[in-house]
């Protein structure tokens, strides 16, 4: 594995080779049940229709691993999906509908970053706010009904890039970039610093007010493209879309291994934390239960997630930043990590919250 | 033969964490009325032994007793509720209470309902003994660090108790603040309890304890009456040979105009006017009791705070605003670690190259590159532990001061601001940091030692500017600057 970088090759060994084989066992095992060994068109159905919620938790970890926070990724997504609609059912070029989408979704990023700067305001009540405004703004443009836009943006609805579906090359192309940012950039490790102690960043002199605001720009971005490909792939801007997508795009960043507190988490554990309720989703579907239950099973593995993690912060090793996908599968990591005694760690914590 | 029990007995402690054995089989006995010092190097166990002694931690093995019984894998509160009193060496003030809550924290008056009257009432008079007039209705946020410190030692006190621990309690009080603790102390011995006492400064050592206690790398080496000691043998036990003198070769260089100067600085009524100049090669202290605004005048050196009139200008002629970028020109300690200088949650890595992050530079960083550097960055600054993908928080607290030192060196800028640099800090890293402040003055930098330790400032600097009341009362040759002299100046103006 010596051919990859450092960023992919620990999280891979670690997470990647046993998590990938256990989809890629349930893919086979699902395909041959239904007579059909073809087991990539499985995964790729997972990826086609995690590819929004994907994009959206990478943009969302980048706020998270700066203790940042955006609830109206959501119904924004749902925006932006219903204005390119109009846009193109206005006579607009898709080109210019796409342009105008992702200006949109970089100045929205810029008014949350700068509202939130400027006023120190945390982000939470701020952007539970802008869930509400733009539902409201998408019904309005939509006029309560999904608008379709009939045979444009095929080329993201059904198009290949290089062998892979549109959406699926966005996502993987989102993906590794966001990764190398976060990892080999200074702007990435200035998130990292800012989520960990902005008052220590701040005084150390790192750009924090900068560092905040871009945060939101690439969520807010990040966020216009996953609208795009949604609008796309039913084939329609529904204003009525995007509902709960940030709080399955949370639960994908922290199952990942973020912490809400800020200075964890990777756009490659998001994307596994994603990619994680995909496949349970589909194990769902495939076996016929109830639609019903998919929130139970959902909800299941998100507090199973959380309680890992907890226990695993009593007990993690110094360097531990794993999170809880990690602990699951890798046996080997969880046997030899060395333990620190749980009441170490609960002085630490009081410490801190005096 | 004394037929009392001890206070407090320890025996046979011992206590591993990965990567470092914090004690070694030690054991230590308190009887009442006795202060016993517990002395050792930055990361030789002391904290850890006071949190096995009070219940905060458990050791892997050992006993400890109170008043001859055994007390197994109790919590906090069941060795409160025996009478052991501890002040933490970390800060622990509840941020969002007031004053005075957070010094009756753990024992609000009234049966039922809290009795608000009582609490303001009993929280001022424990301040007032202290020297502290603050009014205990108003927030703890805005306070230093002495002051918490103060309103932690106001909580802990307690004529009734078996046993106060104390780790640390002067490292950020100014002499006046610590004469009144030494008269604490006394009159707690008077009464029969037993004070257990941490400190790296020894003439504390030598007017306070009876008996002392050296640990040195987790071993117990000395245990012994403090009369029959002198300070050599004493420094010899903790750390073996020691040089006492720093390096002041004067590299001052007056030619191309200040570094930094401060033009009628005035910052609402903690710092009333400020005027000086600082030039490249030099080593500047300002110093002065709690409240005399050198804490205040740090940060508005930094740009961390604005002045209200007055402007702070760079060597160039430019005004510093904001902190915000400002890092390139000026580098800043501040002496809340554990709040404001320190990413807790990260490696010991990610916080020696914080200074970096901070100054420009190519936009890409190597993962590689970066350990070899932090690596680096950690033996220059003489940071004790196995590895720097260790998380910061498993330093001792003089070790994680190092690393917010050595965060700055290398990165040539060309002014430091450094607000308590050795808070914690065992002596002979103490005369490395002064050996590192002098060789980046030598280098041209500009060094600024605000502090309210007269011994450092008469130690390692050129100038010194003594203050009071957020103004300058006088300024001294740093060779002149003998402890006395600063006390008389302090006092006279
Ligand atoms: N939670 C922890 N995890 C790992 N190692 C730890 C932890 N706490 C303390 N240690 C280690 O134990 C040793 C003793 O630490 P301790 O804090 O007791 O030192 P100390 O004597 O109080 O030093 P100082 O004078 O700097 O306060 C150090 O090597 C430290 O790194
Ligand atoms: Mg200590």
């Amino acid at each position: 594995m010596k051919w990859l970088p450092r960023a992919f090759r620990g999280e891979l060994v670690r997470v990647f080779v046993p998590l990938v084989s256990a989809v890629v066992l349930l893919s086979f095992y699902t395909e041959y049940k239904k007579d059909n060994f073809v087991a990539w068109a499985n995964l790729e159905n997972i990826l086609l229709q995690t590819s929004v919620l994907g994009i959206i938790a990478i943009g969302q970890t980048f706020l998270i691993a700066a203790g940042q926070l955006d609830l109206s990724v959501g119904t924004f997504s749902a925006y932006c999906a219903v204005l390119a609609a109009t846009q193109v059912v206005n006579g607009r070029s898709e080109f210019l509908a796409v342009l105008i989408v992702l200006l949109v979704g970089a100045f929205v990023g810029l008014i949350w970053g700068a509202v939130i700067t400027a006023l120190k305001i945390p982000p939470f009540i701020l952007t539970l706010g802008g869930l509400s405004v733009f539902q409201s703004l998408a019904l309005v443009r939509a006029k309560n009904s999904p608008v379709p836009v009939r045979d444009s943006f095929e080329w993201l609805r059904t198009g290949d890039v290089l062998g892979l579906r549109t959406p699926i090359f966005i996502l993987f192309v989102v993906l590794i970039v966001a990764a190398v940012v976060m990892r080999y950039t200074r702007f990435g490790r200035q998130v990292y610093a800012l989520g960990s102690a902005e008052e220590a960043s701040y005084l150390a002199g790192l750009p924090t007010t900068r560092t905040k605001i871009l945060v939101y720009v690439i969520s807010s971005t990040l966020v216009a493209v996953a609208g795009l490909i949604l609008m796309a792939r039913i084939g329609s801007g529904d204003p009525r879309s995007g509902g709960g997508l940030e709080l399955r795009a949370i639960a994908a960043v922290v199952l990942g291994g973020a912490t809400l507190a800020g200075g964890r988490g990777t756009p490659v554990g998001s994307f596994l934390g994603v990619f994680v309720l995909g496949v349970v989703q589909a194990a769902l579907t495939f076996l016929n239960i109830n639609d019903s239950w998919s929130d139970f099973v959902f909800g299941g593995v998100l507090i199973v997630a959380v309680l890992i993690t907890a226990i695993s912060d009593l007990r993690r090793d110094n360097k531990g930043q794993r999170g809880p996908l990690a602990q699951i599968f890798s046996m080997r990591g969880a046997a030899t990590a060395p333990v620190q005694p749980a009441e170490n760690t609960a002085i630490q914590q009081r410490q801190e919250n005096t | 033969m004394n037929l009392q029990a001890p206070a407090l007995d320890l025996s046979g402690i011992s206590k591993s964490y990965p990567g470092a054995r914090a004690l070694d089989d030690v054991s230590l006995r308190l009887m009442p009325g006795e202060v016993h010092a517990l002395v050792g190097e930055n990361g030789a166990g002391k904290s850890t032994l006071i949190k096995i002694a009070s219940g905060a931690i458990q050791a892997d093995s050992g006993t400890v007793s109170v008043d001859g019984s055994v007390v197994a894998n109790a919590s906090r509160r069941a060795f409160q509720a025996l009478g052991i009193r501890v002040i933490y060496q970390e800060r622990q003030i509840a941020r969002d209470l007031s004053v005075g809550e957070n010094v009756m924290l753990d024992r609000l008056p009234g049966t039922g309902l809290v009795s608000w009257r009582r609490t303001m009432s009993e929280a001022s008079e424990r301040l007032a003994v202290l020297g502290l007039e603050l009014d205990p209705r108003s927030s703890v946020r805005g306070l230093s660090v002495a002051q918490w410190q103060l309103i932690e030692i106001a909580r802990a006190v307690d004529y009734g108790a078996r046993a106060i621990i104390m780790d640390e309690p002067t490292a950020s009080l100014s002499r006046v603040e610590v004469e009144r603790l030494f008269d604490v102390v006394n009159a707690l011995r008077a009464r029969g309890v037993a004070v257990l006492y941490i400190s790296h400064h020894l003439d504390e050592i030598f007017h306070l304890a009876d008996t002392v206690t050296v640990l040195r790398d987790g071993r117990q080496v000395f245990n012994g009456a403090v009369a029959g000691l002198t300070p050599d043998q004493l420094v010899n036990e903790m750390f073996g040979e020691v040089s006492h003198t720093v390096d002041r070769t004067d590299s001052c260089n007056r030619d191309g105009g200040p570094a930094i100067s401060l033009v009628d600085v005035h910052a609402g009524t903690r710092v009333r006017g400020v005027s000086c100049e600082i030039y490249p090669g030099e080593v500047v202290g300002f110093t002065g009791g709690t409240g005399s605004g050198t804490t205040e005048l740090a940060a508005l050196l930094v740009g961390a705070r604005r002045p209200s009139s007055g402007s702070v200008v760079l060597g160039g002629g430019r005004r510093l605003r904001s902190r915000t970028g400002a890092a390139s020109a000026v580098a800043f300690l501040p002496s809340d670690r554990k709040r404001r200088g320190l990413l807790l949650d990260k490696t010991i890595a990610d916080n020696l190259l914080l200074g970096r992050l901070a100054v420009p530079g190519p936009p890409v960083v190597m993962p590689r590159r970066q350990r070899k550097v932090a690596t680096m960055l950690m033996k220059a600054a003489n940071v004790k532990s196995d590895s720097a993908d260790r998380g910061v928080r498993t330093l001792s607290g003089g070790n994680q001061q190092k690393v917010i030192i050595g965060r700055w060196m290398e990165v040539g800028t060309p002014v430091l601001v450094f607000d308590e640099p050795t808070a914690g800090i065992d002596i002979p890293s103490k005369m490395e940091i002064y050996a590192t402040l002098r060789r980046l003055a030598n280098e041209g930098a500009a060094i600024v030692v605000c502090s309210t330790d007269f011994q450092e400032v008469g130690l390692v600097t050129d100038r010194v500017f003594v203050m009071r009341d957020g103004r300058i009362v006088g300024e001294v040759a740093g060779a002149l600057a003998s402890e006395q002299r600063l006390i008389e100046m302090e006092m006279s103006a």
